[in-house]
């Protein structure tokens, strides 16, 4: 043991830590060094002034100003289909080229939801957007995204 | 948007989570946007982290604030949280990066309030019992350790913080400083000479 390697264990010595082995060594090297011996009654006064270290405040609940940060703010969301959003994309072009050659589809069945009320009027955007619901979809709010975001539903985007 | 996050749920409170969930679960139902497992969250850790701000940044005003946007960014990130750490582990990581960020905005070492004015009265108080100029070492011992603290550089002081105040074991340290145990061990030496230097400092000048 030499005085480097006491400074690296001296705390975890005066902290009750160390190994038998190095406890002994330390000891051993405490008591025939002056500038080590020092150290450790430096330290062990500083574990005492950090024993009566007054605690900070105790804290009150804090969940009435989270909710009120997190109203004001927008959520960050999961990437859009994550792993699937490539599928999805070409999914989506694909059936896009059809209904482009074929024509506009009908209109499926009311199952589509929200957006179906928002984009009623373009039929060929409801089936894309009842198709790209049917893949696995971790973003609860898909469903109540309008027509406005469907670049975003598509693409796999985010805001 | 925001009307789900308090809303979802009447005063964002489900009765249930209290224990019954990990923080890991918790935090997947963040992801989804459940504010009553966020609500959970907050009332395991908001102590400690607001206890481990306090002591990094001096104050317990900056503390506080800072302890609520901890709990607004786990929110905002949850959905891009890996679990490859420990939910408490990253929540302490959070706490840290908000606590360099306002030292870094300030641009000041943080404000020296450890020895508010309660701490100044009981300090001239004393106790009929005890010794009163051994009282007065001591509390002079401990303000010293505070004002130097507090003088460090925000990296020292959150290994001395984290081994001495909040008593952590060096794995815990390491997963939320990101060090090998060996320059952690280094560090921590070299943190402690520092702060020692600046006891003494304290010291003469409080005897001068």
């Amino acid at each position: 043991m030499n005085c480097k390697q006491f400074e690296i264990e001296v705390g975890d010595w005066v902290k009750g830590r160390a190994a038998g082995e190095t406890s002994t060594q330390m000891e051993r090297h405490s008591a025939g060094c002056s500038a080590c011996a020092r150290m450790e009654a430096e330290e062990r006064s500083l574990l005492a002034a950090v024993d009566r270290m007054a605690a900070p405040k105790s804290v009150e609940e804090m969940w009435p100003q989270v909710a009120a940060r997190l109203d004001r703010q927008v959520p960050a969301r999961r990437p859009l289909f994550g792993k699937f959003a490539f599928a999805g994309t070409l999914a989506a072009g694909a059936l896009a080229a059809v209904l482009f050659v074929k024509g506009p589809a009908p209109v499926p069945s009311p199952q589509v939801g929200t957006a179906q009320t928002n984009i009623a009027s373009n039929g060929s955007v409801i089936t894309m957007v009842a198709e790209m619901r049917s893949l696995p979809d971790p973003d609860q709010e898909v469903a109540t995204i309008g027509l406005h975001n469907r670049s975003n539903l598509i693409l796999g985007g985010r805001e | 948007m925001g009307s789900r996050l308090t809303g979802a749920v009447p005063g964002g409170y489900a009765p249930g989570y209290e224990g019954d969930l990990t923080d890991e679960a918790l935090l997947k139902l963040c992801a989804d946007g459940e504010s009553a497992a966020l609500r959970e969250l907050v009332r395991r850790y908001q102590g400690p982290i607001f206890r481990f701000l306090a002591r990094m940044m001096g104050s317990d005003e900056d503390a506080e604030d800072a302890a609520l946007e901890v709990f607004v960014r786990a929110w905002k990130n949850a959905p891009r949280f890996q679990y490859r750490a420990k939910v408490a582990t990253w929540l302490y990581r959070i706490a840290v990066n908000i606590a360099r960020d306002a030292h870094s905005r300030k641009k000041a070492r943080p404000k020296e309030v450890w020895l508010e004015d309660a701490a100044l009265r009981d300090l001239s108080v004393g106790s009929a019992e005890e010794d009163a100029l051994k009282l007065v070492e001591r509390d002079m011992q401990s303000h010293a350790l505070k004002r130097a603290l507090s003088r460090l550089s925000a990296d020292d002081r959150l290994i001395l913080v984290l081994y001495y105040l909040e008593d952590r074991e060096y794995d815990e340290i390491q997963a939320v400083t990101g060090l090998s145990y060996t320059v952690l061990k280094t560090r921590l030496a070299r943190a402690r000479r520092r702060l020692r230097k600046w006891m003494e400092d304290e010291t003469s000048e409080a005897e001068a």
